[in-house]
């Protein structure tokens, strides 16, 4: 059971086998990207796990039209999405957090400028409107067009959210560095 | 700008790849969930809850029809039996009818729904719907069933006979005990109504057909024990219960003879040899009394280090606890060789030989010499023979004789001060043979 087209059809006869090696190459990875869209990690494993049940239960709709890891990520960021809008309710004052208007460049940063703990802490503290735009726009590299769907939102309003996500990370990059200046004096 | 990367590639450069170790505990919950949704989802050919709900509901209409049913006087073979249900064309049977064609309906109606989902995604968003409309279904077969349950249930209470003889004829029994250690013996107690003839199944093979019986469980497992009654004018009716038998560890171990340490000390290696236990539990105990030294462990293998006590009786009892709770207990007495060495002969563990030349070794019984090793006998051997080897194990002196010990000379030339190995056996006058081995050490001058 070493090949990926192993794994799959083992999987698609129900083999436990088979799952577990799919699971035990995957699940790492795709934790990393749940973690992306949770408020916690224990959210995030909630989501690895509903995630997997859906790949499990799912795997024969496979077609083999492009990676699997890539069908399975998107499985993952769609049961994330779900979980989202199930718990948005009660955070839906998170998305009114106000950004300033000031125009600001992007000057760039350096590649080794922050760690990559840094970047998820700041990812982890977005408000989440912002957060699930900016997660599926700049890191999945999924179309406005194709995220209106997925949130349940208008075109526009994406944009804008991303805008703003935007702007609002920059922010707080531009705040993580001059706190760390001011530490090094 | 090159060396500069903009917000999205920062994030990106950081994050693509980025792995973090799910829990231990993820797996088994993911498994869980999934054979729970398999359960819930209809598949042909295979039990899932579509068919648990079927069965429950004709065994329920089944089992009030018979309730219901009058009996009928002194005539109890099947085919009667048949007929009447056959005939007895009550509002029960259209129900079951109905609510079972109902369930086929919507079992199609999900099936539908099922190949008309297609897309990978759509599939996944709709199973969270599907699920819902599971739980729905099931409400509704749920209600159908207690419809079902509320009219035939008016039924019996309308017949001419409400005696004794229409109480609901159930096979239903009782055991002493449920889950224990194995070797596990239950008692089994009928508690059934009406009923003539018991046939029990105990789930590993074995059959009775005993009202009351004691089955004895030899292996660890899960028992599904099921008992069938034969009942007067009734179907034969079954009820079964888990019986739980779980594995016991099996102690074993055994004493190894360590090196003698000083002072005559003997040191004993308890060598554990035991399966399946998380808990060892070790005792010296006495055929006189049961824990009478204060001597014990819960190391998995301890060494045990004996003095000056009256071995013959003595032995190391291990107690095994596995994580059900399950016990075993070995006993093992102490070996005899403990008792022969320690207090019928003594050697020395150091001399000094004579720096003036080698001798000829012989000593007078009963006298202490510095310049010679040799045994000191608080009992006299019938046979003795003893070997000193060099720690490279060349041999360096033997002999046969009582009274002659070794002078510390190869040869005619002194044996380097060093740590020598010897070896001596032999025959006690009881018939009893000793076999012990040591070291002693050959020192400086400091004796002459």
């Amino acid at each position: 059971m070493n090949s990926e087209k192993d794994i799959l059809a083992g999987c698609i006869k129900g083999k436990q086998s088979a799952q577990w090696e799919l699971y035990t190459r995957y699940s790492r990875l795709l934790l990393a990207i749940c973690n992306r869209y949770a408020k916690s990690l224990d959210e995030a494993e909630d989501i690895l796990q509903e995630g997997f049940v859906k790949i499990f239960l799912n795997i024969k709709e496979f077609k083999g039209d492009g990676p699997l890891l890539a069908w399975m990520r998107r499985i993952m960021i769609n049961t994330a999405i779900t979980h989202y809008h199930k718990t948005r309710k009660h955070r839906y004052h998170d998305d009114l957090g106000e950004v300033s208007e000031t125009k600001f460049e992007d000057k760039g940063w350096g590649e080794a400028e922050f760690t990559g703990e840094e970047l998820f802490r700041v990812i982890q503290q977005m408000p989440g409107g912002y957060r699930q735009v900016f997660n599926l726009y700049a890191l999945e590299g999924y179309k406005h067009r194709e995220i209106a769907v997925i949130l349940k939102i208008d075109e526009n309003t994406s944009k804008s959210q991303y805008s703003r996500a935007r702007r609002w990370l920059q922010e707080r990059l531009l705040t993580l560095k001059e706190e760390r200046i001011k530490r090094d004096e | 700008m090159s060396d500069k990367l903009n917000t999205e590639q920062l994030f990106r450069s950081r994050f693509e790849g980025a792995e973090l170790s799910p829990s231990a505990t993820s797996w088994n919950a993911i498994q869980r969930k999934l054979r729970w949704k398999q359960f819930l989802r209809f598949r042909p050919g295979r039990f899932n809850i579509w068919y648990a709900g079927a069965l429950l509901l004709t065994a329920t209409a089944l089992a009030v029809l018979l309730a219901g049913e009058r009996e009928p006087a002194g005539q109890d073979t099947g085919e009667e039996l048949n007929t009447t249900l056959h005939q007895s064309e009550n509002s029960a049977v259209e129900n079951t009818k109905e609510s079972v064609n109902a369930a086929g309906q919507d079992r199609s109606k999900r099936m539908q729904a099922e190949s008309s989902a297609t897309a990978s995604e759509a599939e996944i968003d709709s199973s969270a719907e599907a699920d819902q409309l599971d739980s729905l279904s099931m409400k509704e077969q749920a209600e159908t069933l207690r419809k079902n349950f509320n009219e035939t249930a008016h039924i019996p209470a309308e017949a001419e006979d409400p005696g004794e003889a229409r109480a609901a004829a159930l096979s239903y029994f009782t055991t002493s005990i449920q889950r224990g250690c194995v070797p596990l013996t239950v008692q089994f107690t009928d508690q059934s109504m009406h009923a003539t003839a018991y046939s029990w199944d105990f789930g590993t093979g074995d059959k009775s057909r005993e009202q009351n019986p004691l089955y004895e469980f030899r292996e660890a497992g899960r028992y599904v024990v099921t008992l069938t009654t034969e009942n007067p004018g009734k179907l034969p009716t079954t009820s079964r219960m888990m019986i739980e038998v779980l594995a016991a560890p099996e102690a074993d171990f055994q004493i190894e003879e360590g090196m003698e340490g000083i002072d005559n000390h003997v040191v004993l290696n308890l060598v554990n040899y035991s399966t399946d236990g998380s808990v060892f539990a070790w005792n010296l105990v006495n055929a006189a009394c049961n824990n009478c030294s204060d001597w014990s462990s819960i190391e998995y293998q301890p060494t045990l280090e004996l003095k000056s006590i009256s071995p013959e009786s003595m032995s190391v009892r291990l107690e095994v606890i596995n994580e059900h709770g399950c016990s075993d207990t070995a006993v093992r007495s102490l070996p005899l060789i403990v008792q022969s060495s320690d207090t019928r002969i003594k050697f020395a563990t150091a001399f000094s030989p004579n720096p003036s030349g080698p001798g000829d070794g012989s000593f007078a019984p009963g006298t202490q010499r510095m310049d010679l090793f040799y045994p000191i006998y608080i009992e006299v051997p019938v046979e003795f023979h003893m070997r000193v080897y060099t720690r490279r194990g060349e041999l360096v002196f033997e002999s046969n004789e009582l009274f002659r010990g070794w002078d510390g000379y190869m040869l005619q030339e002194r044996a380097k001060n060093d740590v020598y190995v010897w070896m001596a056996e032999g025959k006690w006058a009881d018939g009893e043979s000793f076999s012990l081995h040591g070291d002693v050490t050959v020192l400086g001058n400091q004796y002459w």
